[in-house]
């Protein structure tokens, strides 16, 4: 008989779940809310490890009062013990692969919870110092110890019931994929033959798991083809065959995804915050003439990819590049 | 502080001089980045030398991931000391991996650049293909050096710790990775339920923070993981 063990995540019906949602992170002088990414511009990595590094925990709209009264009441609800839950804060970084845990309070202390929190040291956490490749920080409701077993409930130690995620991206780490030329020795290596164009190469990269985890998917593109295009990116050819590019890519992505239909219809769209899947919906819903919501959006993923495709299509807009292109062939 | 820094097209040039035989400069197409003090580069001057010693001496050798897990921690030592920002350059690992410890990489991955795959092994834009990345993380994700000995303790195991762990949030959580680690040398697990055992563990991740956890508590969870992998394959 075949058996197969699923993890039902996460626990939604707590209402817990979204007492996070408003916190904010500061990184230099830069802010931004969960689920956000802040950009960091600065040309020399170095800085990256000399910012200020506050996470809030109270806003204008949550003070830390409030914020408080909704946590013991939630609690009060799970039928937990205050004692048993912590918020923390831990800080990675990708490439390499550091993690560190730089806040954490134990819940059975409400009264002590502050306002805001310095995540930055001293000594610096590894993570915030990675100025090539950037650096994520979540908080997290957790449980910090294990209870008794009850279905449908968190009992393991670590289960998150609650939390919120910042992402701090540098020039290098803000882009989705990376076109790659595609030489004759990858070609070799990975079987695809001398007439092929482009080649999207996923590695162990999972769409529906967050992006920061992962490595970025490699796009690969004739060599001789991306030499070419590089020379004459701001031409309107170039630039149509960009926008081109980054169709294939996002299309691949919903498609990929569509694929796992049975998983996907157990996230909802906070759960894809971050993820490859999540950063090309978003993009869909942040242009202005797509009306679709959120969870039509989500569903037609897995029932109407190819509509999906066509969004996401219209959201970079290669339609007016496409036009341009010819218009100036035809000139 | 300023470190050495090479461009992928300069690391795909020197390598392409290197694979037809000639020593091409690397310091000629070395840029130094940052202000400051010069980087200091003789311990790992040190280590390069060591690698070529050890690798003579076990030029012979089978299992090739062996050497790479037992010179893992000599290598983490000479360069945790660097800082984490230069460390995050993948520049850094290219100029490392051509001036220092070509020959090593290319006995390493022998297979791979006699087809003229080389570049992601030196390259040091995926750290867990590059191998001197890779070699570094092995280490950190066990805990550093006081742990560094069970990078070589697990038989012909490049894709265990390729697909297993750096690949993987388990790097990031020194004691799970110990603990798979452990069961692994302890009571080793054939290769499709050994993957079936890290495909349960990255799912746990989903639902669990195991940065939290504990030696003890690691260990656990992975005996778990290990039980219903093995019921589930009777």
């Amino acid at each position: 008989m075949n058996r197969e063990t699923r993890l039902i995540r996460p626990f939604r019906d707590i209402g817990l779940h979204r007492i996070l949602d408003h916190l904010t992170l500061r990184f230099g002088s830069d802010h931004c809310q969960s689920g956000k990414s802040i950009i960091f511009e600065q040309e020399n990595p170095l800085w990256f490890g000399k910012q200020s590094v506050v996470l809030s925990l109270a806003t204008d709209e949550v003070p830390v009062d409030d914020l408080r009264l909704a946590l013991a009441n939630g609690i009060s609800q799970t039928g937990l013990d205050r004692s048993a839950l912590s918020l923390v804060a831990i800080a990675a970084s990708r490439y390499l692969k550091t993690s560190e845990i730089v806040y954490e309070h134990t819940l059975s202390d409400l009264k002590k919870l502050p306002a805001a929190v310095s995540l930055h040291g001293p000594p610096r956490p590894a993570p915030l110092a990675a100025g090539v490749h950037g650096a994520v920080i979540r908080v997290f409701l957790v449980l910090n110890r294990e209870i008794g077993i009850q279905p449908l409930t968190p009992w393991r130690k670590g289960t998150w019931l609650a939390r919120a995620t910042f992402t701090i991206r540098t020039r290098q780490s803000s882009s989705l994929f990376r076109l790659t030329p595609l030489t004759a020795e990858i070609r070799k290596e990975k079987g695809i033959l001398r007439r092929t164009v482009r080649y999207l190469w996923m590695g162990d990269h999972d769409p529906l798991e967050p992006h920061v985890d992962q490595d970025n998917p490699t796009f690969y593109v004739d060599d001789e083809l991306l030499n070419l295009l590089d020379a004459h990116k701001r031409t309107p050819t170039g630039i149509a065959l960009q926008g081109q590019l980054a169709c294939d890519f996002l299309s691949s992505i919903v498609h990929l995804s569509a694929a796992r239909a049975d998983e996907l219809r157990e996230r909802s769209w906070e759960d894809l915050q971050g993820t490859l899947l999540g950063r090309v919906l978003r993009l869909i819903v942040n242009h202005s003439d797509n009306r679709i919501g959120r969870d039509a959006l989500l569903t037609a993923v897995t029932q109407n990819p190819n509509k999906v495709v066509a969004l996401a299509e219209a959201a970079i807009g290669v339609r007016r590049e496409l036009l341009a292109a010819l218009k100036q062939a035809r000139t | 502080m300023k470190y050495p820094a090479l461009t992928r097209s300069d690391c795909r040039q020197l390598a392409g001089q290197r694979l037809k035989g000639h020593d091409p400069s690397v310091d000629s197409l070395t840029r130094w980045l940052g202000a400051g003090d010069d980087l200091e580069m003789a311990d790992i001057h040190q280590t390069a030398d060591l690698f070529e010693q050890k690798m003579t001496a076990h030029a012979e050798v089978k299992d090739r991931d062996w050497l790479e897990g037992h010179l893992a921690g000599i290598l983490y030592q000479a360069l945790h000391p660097i800082p984490v920002s230069i460390l995050d350059d993948p520049r850094f690992w290219r100029y490392l991996s051509l001036r220092y410890f070509w020959n090593f990489i290319e006995w390493r991955e022998a297979g791979a650049f006699g087809r003229g795959n080389h570049m992601k092994y030196i390259d040091g834009e995926n750290s867990a293909e590059c191998v001197l990345t890779r070699m570094y993380l092995r280490v950190q994700a066990l805990g550093g050096m006081e742990y560094a000995h069970l990078a070589e303790v697990l038989p012909k195991s490049t894709d265990f710790w390729r697909s297993h762990v750096l690949r993987t949030r388990t790097a990031t959580a020194p004691a799970v990775t110990r603990a798979l680690v452990k069961m692994q040398r302890d009571r080793r697990l054939s290769t499709p339920d050994i993957r079936a055992l890290a495909k349960a563990l990255n799912r746990t991740w989903t639902n669990v923070v195991l940065n939290l956890y504990s030696e003890e508590e690691a260990q656990k969870l992975i005996e778990e993981l290990r039980s219903d992998v093995i019921e589930t394959a009777e």
